[in-house]
């Protein structure tokens, strides 16, 4: 499937924003450089606002017919999250996904941008800044992880296991309080529950075939469109956890991503009792 | 036995070398990592392990001939080496590749961890982050220091304690057996925040200094906990196994929690931990 946006092009965009505004800041932030935005665990930094400003610049000159959505952009007018979702083209961008940890100077943070075509996500990058590579996908082509020299190598999700075998992140911080503790208890069964607070190095270990789910509460599209369609590509099973599948318009409901439907569902049983 | 500078500047040295020759180049390089299981799927073993331990245990007794060197492979090969940390003369505890998963799984969160102990004490430890190029050096009664290249030397400090529902905290529970498991795990959702980055280098950082409140494990292998355990303790922290008691080389059963003051440590251990 091609799409009128060239997803290299993207990509490109993507790593010159990360080396002109995100790399040279990490772990020289002064504390004044880093404020709270709705809690002290949701930071935004210079390096996310910056390299927002870039990639939307650019990406206006080089595709001035799609919206350009970002967090910062979204931050400043809400209606962009209800206009995107059904526009003929759209970019959505997380300039700096895992800000907690880049503020912390915790290698583990990406740049993520989807591509959105009415109301379906086309094209799905992630940038690792650290490693200099991507993980992309775009719709019908499979999950590829690329480095800048050209090499490529397609990606293919685990093999199932059973659900004491699995290892796999859970993000359980957005989910209300008693089901919080719950869900928390239910991780019990599985073998391995790891949660890095980035999504983008998250969906990246999932693409590779290293763990076995992913679960999110909270669906902000610039944290979850690229990496579910890349998870797809890879061959990964992902719905919501009515059974119902993830859109871009969707901010709620959840999120369950396996390497197969019998997975999902046994996750979905004994683990996300929701 | 005292320790000079020079000692430690002769470890930092030979921790760059290993992470400069052994380990960066394997990462994110599956055929040059060669990565083998050894009890389960998280259990990795790589060949930056084993070379990185083979380098260090080598320049180690080159230079410290009647020394007792510990790492994983040592303890592979002969598991009376663990508890003879409890009254060596002189040992080092190494872990050449700590957060092998994440090493294998191309995540750059893993270290290099070294251990030193006289007489069944922790009097020098270093944590050092290959993709980074860090080390926090702490020794006895003088401190907890990250260095950076080109930089002068920031002294480490453990977070402010905070009421329970505001810490952030990681608590290693998959690695516990039943009943204890699922009631840990139940009881983080009293944080504001659980993370699990599956790497006591990192976590041990960024408890001592400040970037998290407090982290637990139930398995204590001296090669995990030892140089951590003394950062933490010289950034300002109380450390200690579940029943209160001190962790000490040799140890390798008991559970620990580290956390700002005795104080928080004490409501770590009763609503985290709870009954055992």
């Amino acid at each position: 499937m091609t799409t009128a946006i060239d997803t290299m092009k993207l990509a490109d965009l993507l790593r010159q924003a990360a080396k002109a505004e995100i790399l040279p800041r990490f772990r020289r932030l002064g504390s004044s450089d880093v404020r709270a935005k709705t809690e002290a665990t949701d930071l935004v930094t210079e390096a996310d606002e910056q390299a927002e400003r870039m990639m939307k610049a650019e990406a206006q000159r080089l595709w001035p017919e799609a919206l350009f959505v970002g967090e910062e952009s979204v931050a400043a007018d809400a209606s962009l999250l209800d206009e995107f979702a059904s526009a003929d083209l759209a970019i959505i961008v997380d300039p700096v996904d895992g800000t907690f940890n880049f503020a912390s100077g915790i290698p583990a943070f990406g740049v993520m941008a989807s591509v959105v075509s009415k109301g379906e996500t086309v094209a799905g990058i992630i940038y690792d800044p650290m490693g200099d590579d991507w993980v992309m996908a775009e719709k019908g082509s499979g999950a590829w992880l690329r480095r800048p020299d050209g090499e490529a190598q397609r990606l293919r999700v685990a093999e199932p296991v059973a659900l004491d075998q699995m290892v796999g992140m859970a993000s359980t911080g957005y989910l209300p309080q008693d089901k919080r503790a719950e869900i928390l208890g239910n991780l019990a069964k599985v073998r391995f529950l790891t949660n890095y607070r980035c999504a983008a190095h998250e969906y990246r270990t999932f693409a590779g075939g290293h763990v076995h789910y992913l679960m999110y509460n909270k669906l902000m599209p610039w944290d979850h469109l690229a990496g579910t369609l890349i998870c797809q590509e890879a061959g990964a099973y992902a719905a919501r956890f009515d059974g119902s599948a993830y859109l871009p318009h969707h901010v709620s409901g959840g999120l369950l991503i396996t390497p197969d439907k019998e997975s999902w569902d046994i996750l979905r049983r004994e683990v996300v009792t929701v | 036995m005292n320790f000079s500078d020079n000692d430690i500047e002769f470890l930092g040295d030979c921790l760059r070398h290993v992470a400069e020759e052994e380990i960066m180049p394997r990462f994110r390089n599956a055929a040059a990592a060669n990565v083998s299981e050894k009890t389960s799927s998280i259990d990795l073993v790589t060949q930056a392990d084993l070379r990185s331990e083979a380098y260090l245990t080598a320049a180690i007794r080159e230079r410290f001939p009647a020394a007792l060197i510990v790492g994983e492979e040592a303890y592979e090969a002969d598991r009376s080496v663990v508890p003879a940390l409890a009254d060596a003369d002189l040992a080092f505890v190494i872990d050449p590749v700590d957060g092998t998963f994440n090493f294998a799984a191309g995540l750059p969160v893993f270290g290099t961890i070294l251990a030193v102990t006289v007489k069944g004490e922790t009097v020098a430890g270093l944590i050092h982050d290959p993709a980074l190029g860090d080390t926090v050096v702490s020794l006895k009664g003088a401190g907890a220091f990250q260095h950076k290249r080109n930089c002068e030397p920031v002294r480490l400090k453990v977070a402010e304690p905070i009421e329970l529902g505001r810490m952030v905290g990681a608590m290693s529970f998959s690695h516990m057996d039943e009943p204890d498991r699922s009631r840990i795990a139940g009881n983080m959702a009293k944080t504001r925040m659980t993370f699990a980055f599956n790497c006591s280098a990192y976590e041990y950082w960024m408890v001592s200094s400040g970037k998290l409140h407090f982290i637990g494990h139930p398995k204590l292998m001296p090669w995990d906990h030892l140089a951590g355990v003394l950062t933490h303790q010289e950034a300002g922290g109380h450390t200690a196994k579940f029943d209160g008691t001190p962790y000490r080389p040799g140890e390798i059963s008991g559970g620990i929690i580290s956390a700002p003051d005795k104080e928080s440590w004490q409501m770590i251990r009763n609503e985290i931990v709870g009954y055992r």
